[in-house]
């Protein structure tokens, strides 16, 4: 058995099928309540996995209920017998990969990408527009890493919309292709929503500003700053991950870092919790750009605001409360019945490959912080705040902060 | 054209069919492994429903009606081949209304959920098996589920007002409606509750609701012998005191809870009584200072009370929480937990619970014991290895035993968890023990009146 195949085992024998897991997962009602696309159902096709390779069996047919998991663990939370689904669809993945069998190209374009361009695609100078005048400088003791989150954004969601409009077949035929021809990346970061990067870049500096305001010197790696590779290792290429995330470190290395601040979930996640596993040694102090700012004086703006609280904040970390304690000091904030660590997936890791099931995780979402009866939601992360806007007025925290901080 | 492309014409875009699609309908939350279905139907209405139920019958197609798929014993999977209809599309609650003390609600709707909505206009559907995040309305419907709250409210039964069931052949019945009551013949509606989905499927049923009770107190009693508890227990009740919840846990079961965290219990004792007290606001103390002296005088040996929002729901989510929280505590894999779920008359627990330790230690056994103590409801939860076949001998004996101790003591040998496929020799012990076999005959006839070809949830409840 592989060491991928072991991990499966572990995490999927515990279960005992109760369903509770089922009832809160994001993707089961946005798949129709088909089970196989539910938390349970991913543990009961682990178990068919594992037999299958016990049997020596090809796993196809098996990848769709894995690649459509969100990996927000809201099912673990429930889960009686401290089963994580999410994790077991990761390790499905992880052999998928491994295997080589049934791995969907858009996967194959993703990881392909990020270890030829060092991102999701090849945003160049674009990545760093935002630091423009900042004067920030390129090593030091102290690393703010933005991991190209707020800045691909823009482009990723231009993207998705343009292969949406082309249907499956379109879909298939451009992904392809640029499996074959690599260049034809450097196309699709023509496809930019403008308004949306200026957004996006906005919500950096106003991070980069506080920081200041809080005292703190930070150094940036400006068009060099490496993406942290979260979507392959979630993807599953296990040993692809291992290598960028070690070329990612020795980078940090090289420029004496310290201490790194991240803005955003996703790689604030991977950098604390991932890449230790991943990179032996890796031994840096990685803080998210909130804990850094309890000394500043936040005065109410009278924003009556409902909070979204990322899955890869509220269920990574036990114990980071600053995000939601600073908001609390800027406006006056509601929480949506699902909130805390039963905070529900904004449906945004599922826009690439399962771009329904995402709209459908989306629109329930969005219905749930409606409910909460501001006009106004906040959060902490650009997925969310790229997936919310449809539902209606989406803000990133450090707007609320500066404006807040700034009374 | 093949039984799936015409099973697509009724509900286009809810058909599964594949050996991927299909297994996690193999699997309840019992030990049971069940048949491939040969299609699941996901239909989203009840007119759905009805074709889909008439297609099947003209085809001799049998079909297993799922809700939550949590059902403790067998009964939410095929045996054989079957076409299994989930109600989870069916999740709107179609309307509230406090003034009528009732609820409409669709058969595939989740009981918290339901509580949820229920709770910003201070109701309660009080019913609440352990399982009530994933159970559904037409689950707890068909199995009569009850759980903490039963000793004051009843179960599943006392709150169901009416259904809409579809029989095998298509057609909708409107059973009940939205008045708290109706005498309209024969009542269909409470031989549908219970039925195991093996009568007619729920679409939707009224449901009866109630105002949040306004002041709760929780106390929990420590107690080191297990007759002791048994006394407290009918001194409580024969005293007009009337919790709201009675509940007890074994040692075994407390060391599981506190493994967990959700509860760390105030002293080391054998035994915890958990009693909720409600009153009005101005005499809950009074009734809580009487509660004290009575449990005190049956021999607790610590008594605490508390009103502690935080701390009540700390405890309230470690109670429910008992069953998983076990899970735990299992030394391997093959290990699964049985669940004996006896019910005696209150006033014979502690007789009661004096044979259960016999039993145990006659037959070597690991097994805790809680259960809804208020209304005499006792979960033997065991241990079973199931790869040891001499082991699950001796398990299967322990639970014939510990059914025959719940008859002799004018008990029954299933209180909540159903039949299934699990408890059909146990329900057969019980009605030869009454000599009321023709009972169970008489099931059957009712059985092909409503599905004479026998096609609902087949082998369930009986062989
Ligand atoms: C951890 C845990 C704790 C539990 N605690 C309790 C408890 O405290 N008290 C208790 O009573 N039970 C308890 N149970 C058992 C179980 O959850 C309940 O019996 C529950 O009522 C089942 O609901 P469900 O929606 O999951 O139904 P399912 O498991 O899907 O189905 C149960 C039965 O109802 C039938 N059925 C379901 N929906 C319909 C429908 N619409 N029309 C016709 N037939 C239908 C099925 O065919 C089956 O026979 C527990 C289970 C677990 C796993
Ligand atoms: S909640 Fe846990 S034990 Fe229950 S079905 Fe899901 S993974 Fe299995
Ligand atoms: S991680 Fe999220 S999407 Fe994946 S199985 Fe768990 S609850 Fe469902």
């Amino acid at each position: 058995m592989t060491a991928a195949a072991q991990r499966l085992h572990e995490e999927a024998a515990r279960c005992i099928k109760c369903g509770f897991c089922e009832a809160v997962c994001p993707t089961l009602p946005s798949a129709g309540y088909q089970a196989s696309k539910g938390a349970r159902g991913r543990v009961l096709l682990a178990d068919e996995m594992l037999e299958r390779i016990g049997r020596g069996e090809s796993l196809s047919g098996l990848g769709d209920s894995f690649y459509s998991c969100l990996d927000c663990y809201a099912c673990y939370e429930v889960c009686p017998a401290g089963v994580n689904a999410g994790k077991v669809s990761h390790y499905a993945k992880e052999i998928i990969a491994e295997s080589d069998q049934g791995v969907p190209d858009m996967a194959r374009l993703m990881e392909k990408n990020i270890m030829r361009f060092g991102s999701l695609l090849p945003l160049g100078k674009r990545a760093a527009s935002w630091s423009r005048g900042l004067e920030l400088p390129a090593t030091g003791d102290t690393l703010l890493y933005t991991g190209q989150m707020y800045q691909l954004m823009s482009f990723s969601s231009a993207l998705t919309g343009f292969l949406r409009r082309r249907g499956e077949l379109g879909k298939r035929l451009i992904v392809g292709s640029s499996l074959k021809f690599p260049w034809l990346m450097k196309l699709a970061v023509l496809l930019n929503d403008r308004q949306m990067f200026d957004e996006m870049n906005n919500s950096l500096r106003n991070i980069a500003y506080l920081l200041k305001l809080a005292g703190i010197r930070f150094c940036y790696m400006g068009a060099d700053e490496p993406y942290p590779g979260t979507l392959m290792f979630d993807l599953g290429f296990e040993a692809s991950s291992r290598a960028y995330a070690t070329a990612v470190t020795d980078e940090f290395r090289r420029r004496a870092v310290r201490r790194i601040i991240t803005v955003d979930p996703h790689t604030h996640d991977i950098l604390a919790n991932t890449y230790p596993s991943l990179v032996p040694g890796f031994d840096f102090e990685v803080v998210h750009y909130t804990e850094l700012l309890g000394s500043l004086k936040f005065s109410k703006t009278g924003r009556q605001v409902t909070y979204h609280e990322p899955c890869h904040l509220s269920r990574r970390f036990d114990s980071l409360s600053a995000p939601s304690d600073l908001l609390g000091r800027a406006a006056d904030i509601s929480l949506p019945d699902r909130h805390g660590r039963r905070t529900h997936c904004c449906g945004g890791p599922d826009e690439l490959l399962f771009p329904e099931i995402s709209s459908g995780v989306t629109a329930t979402r969005t219905a749930q912080l409606a409910e909460a009866g501001n006009s106004m939601t906040v959060t902490a992360c650009p997925v969310c705040l790229l997936n919310l806007r449809h539902g209606g007025e989406v803000a990133d925290m450090s707007q609320l902060l500066v404006e807040s901080a700034a009374r | 054209m093949d039984i799936a492309a015409e099973l697509r014409e009724i509900v286009p875009d809810g058909v599964v069919t594949g050996r991927e699609g299909l297994i996690p309908y193999t699997r309840d939350a019992s030990h049971f492994q069940g048949a491939m279905p040969s299609a699941v139907v996901l239909p989203s209405t009840t007119e759905q429903v009805s074709n889909l139920l008439k297609y099947c019958g003209q085809k001799g197609l049998a079909v297993v009606a799922r809700g939550g798929g949590t059902s403790l014993t067998g009964a939410s999977i095929a045996r054989a081949d079957a076409v299994v209809l989930s109600l989870l599309r069916m999740d709107r609650i179609l309307s509230v209304s406090g003034e009528d003390s009732c609820a409409e609600v669709e058969a595939g709707v989740r009981i918290d959920d339901l509580n949820l909505r229920l709770s910003k206009t201070g109701h309660l559907f009080p019913p609440d098996p352990g399982s009530s995040l994933a159970a559904t309305i037409g689950g707890i419907i068909n199995t009569n589920a009850g759980g903490l709250r039963c000793v004051r409210y009843g179960t599943t039964k006392d709150w169901i007002l009416g259904v809409e069931a579809v029989l095998m052949d298509g057609t909708v019945l409107r059973l009940g409606n939205r008045t708290l009551k109706s005498r309209i013949g024969y009542d269909l509606t409470s031989l549908i509750v219970g039925s195991e989905g093996t009568l007619a499927v729920v679409t939707k049923a009224f449901v009866k609701i109630v105002s949040k009770p306004e002041s709760v107190a929780r106390l929990l009693a420590y107690f080191n012998d297990i007759e002791s508890l048994g006394r407290a227990v009918a001194a409580v009740r024969a005293s007009g005191i009337d919790p709201l919840i009675a509940e007890y846990l074994d040692r075994m079961t407390m060391d599981a809870v506190e493994s967990t965290g959700t509860f760390k219990f105030h002293i080391h004792s054998q035994y915890v009584l958990l009693l909720d007290i409600d009153r009005a606001e101005e005499s809950l103390d009074r009734y809580v200072s009487a509660a004290t002296l009575t449990l005190k005088g049956c021999g607790a040996v610590e008594v605490v009370a508390t009103r502690d929002r935080a701390e009540m729901e700390r405890l309230y989510t470690a109670r429910k929480g008992a069953y998983s929280s076990l899970l735990r505590l299992r030394k391997t894999e093959h290990d699964a937990v049985v669940i004996g779920d006896i019910v005696v008359p209150p006033s014979t627990l502690p007789s009661v619970f004096r044979r259960v330790d016999e039993l145990v230690k006659e037959h070597t056994i690991r097994v805790a014991l809680f259960g809804h103590i208020g209304d005499g409801n006792i979960h033997a939860n065991i241990f079973v290895d199931m790869s040891d076949n001499a082991e699950r001998e001796r398990v299967e004996h322990f639970h014939e035993d510990l059914a025959r101790t719940a008859l002799e003591n004018g008990g029954s040998v299933s209180a909540e968890h159903g039949i299934g496929m699990e408890k059909v020799s146990l329900l057969r012990m019980e009605y030869s023990y009454r000599h009321s076999e023709r009972a169970l005959g008489l099931m059957k006839e009712l059985k092909s009146v409503f599905d004479p070809k026998g096609l609902l949830n087949p082998g369930k409840v009986f062989d």
